[in-house]
């Protein structure tokens, strides 16, 4: 019961007994077929793997004047700068005298150059074919040497990449400004940067047959709970697919339930949200190739939680998120309740208003319900063909949309007034919801009580009402109930959820955490000596 | 189980769209709402129901709503007679191209004449619908009473709107539907109602535009109309009723003709029974606190000892008032709408149920009731003396 994680790993290592190794080959090429030490003969066949593409260069030399090496990459993957000076160099130049006694210098070779040749930070040996194949692909450079069976990687990667600019979405006004970009080591970096601590645990693997693509688990030690950090890296590593692509990919697999509405992951873009989330006991997935990074556990309070929240002081933040929940409340119920107000329970609307309601519905053709379904799904193209725009057109499409649904529309009679102002105030509410995730499922959601509504009246919106509580209710999110810390009550977490408390009452850390020490802040953090001040 | 799932899906979206409460909803053009009704008896002893429906077809035919168009609204007044009440809207119904739509009903007007032959039949037509709403006001009127809902109001939308808006924020008599039917049926209590008559809106000789206003109240014993309180009376029975509004005045006029009004801020009246031997006696025991709007007589407020004199003097108009309701009530319509009886159940019920529940109606004429007033004025408002000129 509660926010145990333990009780739901016996559910999921029961129907995963067969683990796969989550890089499967099916290439010709076994996985341990060894270099035979032979240059030429190896570099065939790595032409033969490698070969078709042109962009893949093969740069052949004499090691020191006397032996034959080659230095495979892909053209735009390495810095060239760094191989001429770094690689090519030394060992062109290489004059000493070790080279000349082949006996000895053969078995030591690929150690002597490795440690006192080549001048760049990451070399490493590769034990076969399939492992030097992969690093190619992956960007790194292979130096086969003749009379060397196994060839050194050497990682140079250069190319080019977005600078770390502010994040789209999740843009604020008080904060900073960095978000995460498209690569790992960077975004990896970004929060390094926030976290310097030994504690903060960087796991990184590659899944994807064809694309290889790097993922990195980060948690810190101590702080998140081991179950869960357990639980996160074994399911991630069960995926095995031909490409990944991107974290929605491995949100969609590894989440508690596949059909639910709502994400069970926090989603973000900004580095400084998923520090501040690690340090609460969350566990981070970065993918390589997305901005967007994945938190573990995700809860509703999570998804309604804007980041200027904590750069703004409380009681401006706390006001602007009760707001923000009765906007929520309006953008999925609006619709709804007008339908059911309109069509059934007439009484239940102020005379005033009934009259001006019944008035700017004189001489439409449609009914209540289906006037605003029109409207709505009109509504919710206009939001998609703008997200399509060209920037250009950008403006003339707003103008155009709000004219024609607006005035036009009314003027003609096709539509009341009463039906575009419920519309539009449902589609501002809709984007007052800060992330994303949740605005999706909120959409999604209108449209069921739309139609409950219309057939069943308010007790229609009650019954949708239900449903989605009762889900709500029993979604878990590995092991957290969703709606924690509203249900199960927490009482010492609700500070931080439709309000945003002040810092110095916030001295536990959050409840699924779980840990012996949850303190992270000293109570009364301020010097008593302060009050005196003058 | 997915295809299990599907399929429930589909049969409760066949359902609901083919079964769902379809049959109960109706479009906001298809009803014509109901702003108030007014009954009256007609010469050969029908009933005549006429109800004020609020126009929403708005100026241009094509759904054009221009700036301020609620001004613009009219109503239309529609009327039947019929045996009874049913029978009329029936025939009502047989007029319009819509369905009536009690829900939104504000007020109903009930004539004189028909309040006299009882208001039974007409508060089982409002309950037994079940879309009236309780909250609805119900007033007496001068006969006719279509002709009260005929009259344009000056200010509001309809005259509805008009007698409700002046039930919500008046110091009239303010009896909804619930409290009616609770003053009816309920032992030792009879009902009372406000009641409007004609009355000029401008009483220079300018103007002759009719208007409408409450006047007074119409007084019931058992559920016909006995008689009239007027507006002093009604006072009185108000005060007795315990349902003094912030707001009511009184004033007293001094021996040169100089007027002090005091304005109500509020008021408390507690009835107490008393039963000495065999004799049964009420003591009505009157707080109210005010404070002085008006002061064109002598006195000098900002003098304690005068402020006191004030008070005793209200008080005596207090109590003036409050005999004269009295007197009316017990000796000439012999109808306790003051609740005594009910207060005197409440004390000594099982006195009530042996002896006074089958005599109230004598008993309550032969009623001896203290009245004990006491005023307060805590605030004099701005200015202690009124204005002297030079020459004085």
């Amino acid at each position: 019961m509660g926010t145990n994680i333990d009780e739901f790993y016996d559910k999921s290592t029961a129907s995963s007994q067969n683990v796969n190794n989550n890089i499967s080959s099916d290439n010709k090429y076994s996985q341990n077929q060894n270099f035979s030490g032979n240059i030429d003969s190896d570099l065939q066949q790595l032409k033969e793997i490698l070969g078709g593409s042109t962009d893949i260069i093969y740069r052949e030399f004499q090691f020191g004047n006397i032996r034959k090496a080659v230095l495979i990459f892909i053209d735009g993957f390495v810095d060239t700068n760094s191989i001429d000076t770094n690689v090519l160099q030394p060992l062109i130049n290489y004059r000493g005298e070790l080279i000349r006694d082949r006996n000895i210098f053969i078995s030591e070779m690929a150690n002597f150059i490795q440690s006192q040749i080549i001048t760049v930070s990451s070399v490493n040996t590769s034990n076969n074919i399939q492992d030097t194949v992969d690093n190619v692909v992956s960007g790194n450079c292979a130096l086969l040497i003749d009379g060397e069976k196994h060839p050194l990687i050497i990682d140079l990667k250069k190319f080019d990449k977005r600078s770390v600019e502010e994040p789209r979405v999740e843009a604020i006004v008080r904060g900073p400004r960095e978000g995460f970009t498209e690569n790992l080591s960077t975004n990896i970096i970004l929060v390094r940067r926030r976290l310097k601590t030994p504690k903060l645990k960087v796991d990184t693997s590659s899944y994807g047959r064809l694309s290889k693509t790097s993922v990195s688990i980060l948690y810190i030690e101590g702080v998140a709970k081991d179950t869960l950090i357990q639980e996160v890296k074994k399911r991630i590593s069960e995926i095995d697919v031909d490409v990944m692509h991107g974290s929605a990919m491995i949100e969609e697999i590894i989440e508690d339930d596949r059909f639910s509405i709502f994400s069970q992951f926090g989603v973000t873009e900004r580095p400084d949200r998923f520090a501040s989330n690690l340090s609460e006991g969350h566990v981070g997935i970065i993918v390589d190739g997305t901005p967007m990074a994945l938190l573990a556990p995700g809860t509703f309070i999570d998804t309604m939680k804007a980041t200027e929240d904590y750069y703004d002081r409380y009681i401006l933040s706390s006001l602007l998120s009760i707001m923000r929940y009765i906007f929520l409340f309006m953008s999925i119920f609006l619709p709804g309740f007008y339908i059911a107000l309109v069509s059934f329970h007439q009484g239940m609307i102020p005379r005033p208003l009934l009259l001006t309601i019944a008035a700017s519905r004189e001489g439409v053709p449609f009914p209540s319900f289906v006037e605003l379904f029109i409207m709505q799904i009109f509504f919710e193209g206009l939001q998609e063909a703008s997200t399509r725009l060209p920037r250009i057109a950008g403006q003339t499409v707003s103008i155009v949309g709000g004219l024609a649904i607006g005035q036009a529309a009314i003027q003609a009679g096709i539509v009341s007034a009463s039906t575009v102002v419920v519309v539009t105030v449902t589609g501002i509410s809709t984007f007052v919801i800060p992330r994303q995730s949740l605005v999706a499922s909120v959409r999604i959601l209108r449209f069921p009580m739309m139609f409950l509504a219309s057939v069943l009246g308010l007790y229609g919106i009650f019954i949708g009402t239900f449903f989605t509580l009762i889900h709500m209710a029993k979604l878990r999110s590995f092991g957290i109930p969703f709606l924690s810390p509203i249900a199960p009550l927490k009482l010492r977490d609700l500070k931080d959820s439709f309000v945003r408390s002040p810092w110095w009452t916030m001295t536990f850390r959050p409840d699924f955490v779980e840990n012996k020490n949850s303190k992270r802040m000293k109570k009364n953090s301020r010097s008593n000596s302060s009050k005196y001040n003058n | 189980m997915k295809k299990k799932r599907f399929l429930l899906i589909i049969i409760i979206i066949i359902q609901l769209t083919n079964t769902g409460c379809k049959f109960d909803s109706t479009e906001v053009s298809d009803i014509a709402i109901i702003s108030g009704m007014a009954l009256d008896t007609t010469e050969n002893d029908e009933i005549m129901l006429s109800v004020l429906i609020p126009v929403t077809r708005a100026a241009n035919f094509g759904g054009l709503l221009s700036g301020g168009s609620p001004r613009q609204e009219s109503t239309t007044l529609v009327s039947e007679k019929g045996y009874g009440i049913m029978d009329a809207y029936r025939k009502i119904e047989k007029k319009l191209s819509r369905r009536l739509f009690f829900s939104q009903m504000g007020a109903v007007f009930i004539g004189e004449n028909l309040a006299k032959d009882g208001i039974l039949n007409v508060m089982d037509f409002i309950s037994r619908n079940s879309e009236s709403h309780l909250g609805l006001y119900v007033f007496v009127t001068q006969s006719p009473a279509v002709k009260v809902l005929s009259m344009q109001s000056e200010l509001e939308r309809d005259i509805v709107e008009k007698f409700v808006k002046q039930q919500e924020t008046g110091s009239e008599f303010k009896i909804d539907f619930r409290e009616l039917i609770n003053m009816v049926t309920e032992e030792g209590q009879e009902a009372i109602l406000p009641k409007i008559s004609l009355m000029p809106l401008d009483v220079s000789d300018n103007n002759t535009v009719k208007s409408s206003g409450i006047d007074g109240a119409a007084v019931m014993h058992k559920y016909k109309m006995v008689g009239c309180l007027d507006e002093r009376e009604a006072r009185g029975a108000l005060v007795l009723r315990n349902e003094v509004e912030p707001g009511m005045i009184a004033h007293v006029k001094d021996k040169k003709g100089g007027v002090i009004g005091m304005k109500i801020i509020n008021s408390e009246t507690k009835i107490t029974p008393i039963i000495r031997g065999d004799q049964l006696e009420i003591e009505a025991k009157i707080k109210a606190k005010g404070y002085v709007d008006e002061n064109s007589s002598g006195l000098d407020l900002s003098d304690a000892a005068e402020v006191a004199l004030l008070q005793q003097k209200l008080e005596q108009k207090f109590n003036e008032t409050i005999n004269v309701a009295l007197l009316k009530l017990q000796k000439d319509l012999k109808s306790d709408v003051l609740g005594f009886g009910t207060a005197v159940y409440r004390k000594y019920p099982k006195q009530w149920n042996d002896y006074y529940s089958c005599r109230w109606d004598e008993e309550f004429t032969k009623l001896k009731v203290k009245v004990i007033c006491n005023v307060e004025i805590p605030n004099v408002g701005l200015q202690g003396k009124r204005f002297i000129p030079d020459s004085e």
